[in-house]
């Protein structure tokens, strides 16, 4: 371990999560020398297909699952430290609890786990119940409970404590939308709140609307991480043409990415840096000088399905060259 | 501490609630309540017929109390409750404690309950009074049972619950059977055997039988014991535990 | 890693103390009064429940002797014997098996099998149960005549009974009776053979316990320093009586001459069979404290047990006389007393 203490409140090295069945006869590479870098006060989206190894790299934040290979930092701390968990709060993928046990019951005893002082922790209680909005069935078992009031009750016992970083594990799914979005307006006010969350998703306009940064996890390793402005930031210009003419189409035809008719108006976009003047240009001359250009904005899903199948078919190669 | 007892309030208070445990009990306090009825046939053995399948059907009981444990933990980890669990600043060790204690607190109550059952029917049946040596038997026959509990914690620790129930019991009968044996054995073999969990202690119930009179010494050293096994198992508990992927 | 080697260190330590109080705990586990017993064999199998298996067994055992009457078939007698082994094997101290089962085995036409349940019976408790080794002369005394061997073995298994404490008289007589076939017409030989007998063995010779019961021996030193059952002794007597009488009655000179000399042979016997109690020099009758003559023959006696100032009656144990008060600690009372016993209550199995 480094001696100075790093600025990050999670950072790990080459973490390795190799899982060895039949005494190592068969290998799982579950996840593959990560190395994740996350700033405090920030809202870190984990993304990847089904089976990429997220809630894999989640459970070694937690110290539920041993490294095979690497380590590193959650909170200053290294990984399975025990008392670095009172500053955690962490929703499981699938959140299973005390069927037997009332609402109540069971934030209490999570209060109780979590160390809460032993005076706080009715307030507390009633605080979760009424932020995840089930302060009506706090008198209900857990076993009548559907997924998404499951779901809630999770959330609620990962912020019982008012921890500091929470890990949330696909927080949005099993959730109705207006059950979505009061999950949403929760991890905003917790942002505000300068929490930092690091939550796995594969909804992506959730992502796009609430994470500062993302890493994109395919098969085990990280492919793409890093700021979301950057990720999505412009990469070409979008013209919007009235009545353009036929004419032009041509010459316009290889310069463009991409070309769409909307009634009468043509959408054209072009993502090279050098060909956009020439465009222009055309236009210009074409008589089309009313073209409105804005600046080319990426969407999450395009970026998240553009690196994957880039990742995969690169990968593909390396197995049937290797 | 408070976290330990948590787990071990929830652990015991799940299977508690069970409607099943108290039927179970109600049968088995049935069935020694059966024993008044041997009556003529026992040929002037009543009350040895009598106080033994009360303390046979005790140790049942406590058995299958300790059994909890093979179940609880691959059951928690297959449900995923312990994951959630294990994510609390509680740690892996403290959370074994929980367990263990939890069901040795399921095996007290089922236990006392049935004992209770027990003294009140040798006081029902008049010819010989209930006493401190049917109490001293039971804390004995509890002894075995908490040793046995220790067991099943490291063995569910690792296994899947039938294979860790059946282990327990395998276990159980053949320390138990040494535990005989080592009597007439010396040295380097005694010691091995010594090794062992001993479930011997549970059968002073012969010597209430017989109307005879438990050293408290023993009962003392039998409480020692399963003491001293219990740590023991749950230190190795908690070294295979703290390796496991809580996936 | 250093954690671990801690926690490695702490296993060993505190197996190595788990041991200690193991074997303690072991030891006295074994030394509790009724534990003992159930230590030796059979018992571990059934985990502690085999003594309640057994009850059940025991059970459905005399619900299937009532169905049996006269000699039944082979094969139900076979079925009888394997339950009660089973049930034995369950409970090795279920005596009541073993002497139920023998006899009953035995009248329903199995003395063979009777024979093996008394012996499985007799291995387990042979030591203090005189019931199991004394039905097992009977059954082969009875039922097994025709084995060449029979008389051999009914003699070693009373023999065995004989070595119980507690054990009743008629196992001497029944000795007597199997080993007088040649000599029954001898009054000597007879005399002689009541003290070989006689002669107490095992847990009796020893004289840890105090006598108990009407059947029981009373003990006493002989000359020897041997020790003679009080019965077998009376049974001498009794022949120097009838040989004394025959003397008095006979009309043949040489016959009462034999006579005479036989009784003085069997006197012989029976002097060596006295110890502490106070007897007739002349019939041996045993008389009480205080007694001028014999209550059997009116001969003189040596009296003995009065306060030697007074001559009154002293209590068996009086320190003083009650009559007079002089100091008789040290004159000898009623009897000898009988070397004092260390531990108690015999242990009779059940």
């Amino acid at each position: 371990m480094t001696d100075s203490i790093s600025d990050y409140i999670i950072e790990t090295q080459d973490l390795t999560k190799i899982y060895n069945r039949w005494f190592g006869l068969r290998m799982t590479e579950a996840v593959m020398g990560l190395d994740l870098k996350i700033q405090p006060n920030c809202t870190f989206g984990f993304l990847g297909p089904n089976g990429a190894g997220k809630t894999t790299t989640i459970k070694m934040l937690l110290g539920l699952v041993r490294p095979t290979r690497g380590g590193g930092c959650v909170l200053h701390r290294p990984l399975g430290d025990q008392d670095v968990r009172k500053y955690i709060g962490f929703l499981p993928e699938e959140p299973a609890f005390g069927r037997h046990l009332k609402a109540r019951e069971f934030l209490t005893l999570c209060a109780k786990l979590s160390h809460v002082e032993p005076n706080e922790q009715r307030q507390r209680v009633e605080k979760a119940l009424q932020t995840v909005r089930l302060d009506h069935r706090a008198g209900s078992r857990l076993a009548e409970f559907s997924r998404g009031m499951l779901q809630r009750i999770g959330i609620a016992q990962a912020l019982l404590h008012d921890p500091t970083l929470l890990i949330l594990d696909e927080p949005m799914t099993g959730l109705d939308p207006p059950g979505r979005r009061e999950i949403k307006e929760i991890m905003l006010d917790l942002r505000q709140r300068e929490k930092t969350i690091f939550f796995s998703s594969h909804i992506l306009s959730d992502v796009e609307e609430l994470c500062d940064s993302v890493g994109i996890l395919n098969r085990g390793r990280l492919v793409l991480a890093g700021p979301l402005a950057d990720l999505l930031a412009a990469s070409g210009v979008e013209y919007t043409v009235t009545n353009m003419p036929a004419t032009l189409l041509p010459s316009l035809e290889p310069l463009v990415a991409g070309m769409q008719k909307k009634h009468n108006q043509w959408i054209l976009q072009v993502t090279d840096e050098a060909h956009q003047e020439t465009v222009r240009e055309i236009l210009k001359r074409g008589g089309c000088s009313d073209a409105e250009s804005r600046r080319l904005r990426k969407n999450l899903d395009d970026v998240f399905m553009e690196t994957i199948e880039a990742d995969n078919e690169r990968r593909g190669k390396e197995t049937q060259h290797g | 501490m408070d976290d330990v007892m948590v787990i071990a309030q929830n652990t015991a208070s799940r299977v508690l609630r069970m409607k099943a445990l108290y039927f179970l009990l109600a049968i088995v306090t049935c069935i020694i309540a059966s024993g008044q009825l041997y009556g003529d046939i026992t040929i002037g053995r009543e009350k040895e017929y009598f106080l033994d399948l009360g303390f046979a059907m005790i140790m049942i009981v406590g058995v299958l109390c300790a059994l909890v444990a093979c179940f609880d933990l691959p059951r928690e980890l297959r449900e995923k409750t312990m994951v959630a669990v294990l994510s609390k600043p509680l740690g892996r060790d403290r959370y074994l404690i929980g367990k263990f204690l939890g069901v040795c607190e399921i095996a007290l109550i089922s236990m006392a309950l049935v004992g209770v059952g027990l003294m009140i029917l040798t006081a029902m049946a008049g010819r010989y009074r209930p006493n401190l040596e049917i109490v001293k038997a039971l804390i004995l026959i509890y002894a075995g049972v908490v040793q046995l509990t220790a067991v099943g914690v490291v063995l569910g620790t690792f296994l899947k619950e039938w294979l860790a129930t059946l282990l327990t019991l395998v276990i159980f009968w053949g320390s138990y059977a040494l535990g005989y044996v080592a009597a007439n054995t010396e040295g380097f073999v005694q010691t091995i055997i010594h090794l062992l969990p001993n479930f011997a202690i549970m059968s002073s119930d012969n010597v209430v039988a017989r109307d005879g009179v438990i050293d408290w010494r023993l009962v003392g050293g039998g409480v020692l014991l399963a003491g001293l096994y219990s740590l023991v198992m749950l230190i190795v508990a908690g070294l295979i535990f703290r390796r496991k992927d809580i996936a | 890693m250093k954690d671990t080697i801690t926690r490695i260190v702490l296993i060993v330590v505190l197996l190595v103390l788990y041991v200690g109080v193991n074997g303690g705990v072991s030891d006295l586990l074994i030394s509790q009064e009724g534990m003992d017993v159930a230590l030796k064999q059979g018992k571990s199998m059934w985990v502690g429940l085999g003594r309640w298996m057994s009850h059940i067994n025991w059970m459905l055992l005399l619900q299937k002797r009532a169905s049996i009457s006269g000699k039944p078939d082979p094969a139900v007698a076979e079925a009888l014997h394997r339950r009660y082994d089973t049930t034995t094997d369950q409970d090795p101290y279920l005596v009541l098996a073993y002497e139920h089962g023998g006899v009953e085995l035995a009248t329903i036409g199995q003395p063979k099998l009777g024979l093996e349940l008394l012996d499985k019976g007799i291995g387990v408790v042979g030591e203090t149960n005189w019931k199991l080794p004394s039905y097992a002369a009977q059954i082969v005394s009875q039922y097994l005549k025709d084995d060449p061997d029979a008389e051999t073995k009914a003699r070693k298994y009373l023999e065995q009974a004989k070595k119980v404490r507690g054990h009743p008289f008629y196992i001497e007589s029944a000795l007597v009776r199997i080993q007088s076939k040649e000599s029954q017409d001898d009054p000597v030989a007879m005399a002689k053979l009541w003290k070989e007998v006689g002669t107490l063995t095992g847990a009796d010779a020893a004289g840890r316990f105090v006598p108990e019961g009407k059947n029981a021996p009373e003990l006493f030193y002989g000359d020897s320093g041997e020790r003679y059952s009080e019965q077998a002794r009376e049974k001498v007597v009794s022949i120097l009586r009838k040989v004394r009488q025959d003397a008095a009655q006979a009309k043949d000179p040489a016959q009462k001459e034999t006579l005479e000399k036989q009784a003085a042979e069997i006197v012989k016997v029976v002097k060596t069979m006295i110890g502490a109690e106070h007897v007739c020099s002349y019939c041996f009758a045993e008389y009480q404290a205080g007694d001028k003559f014999c209550p059997n023959c009116g001969r003189d006696v040596d009296v003995y047990g009065v306060c030697p100032k007074c001559g009154e009656v002293l209590e068996s144990a009086a320190k003083f006389c009650s009559h007079c008060g002089v100091d008789v600690s040290k004159v000898g009372s009623r009897k000898k007393a009988a070397p004092a016993d260390s531990s108690p209550a015999p242990n009779q199995g059940r």
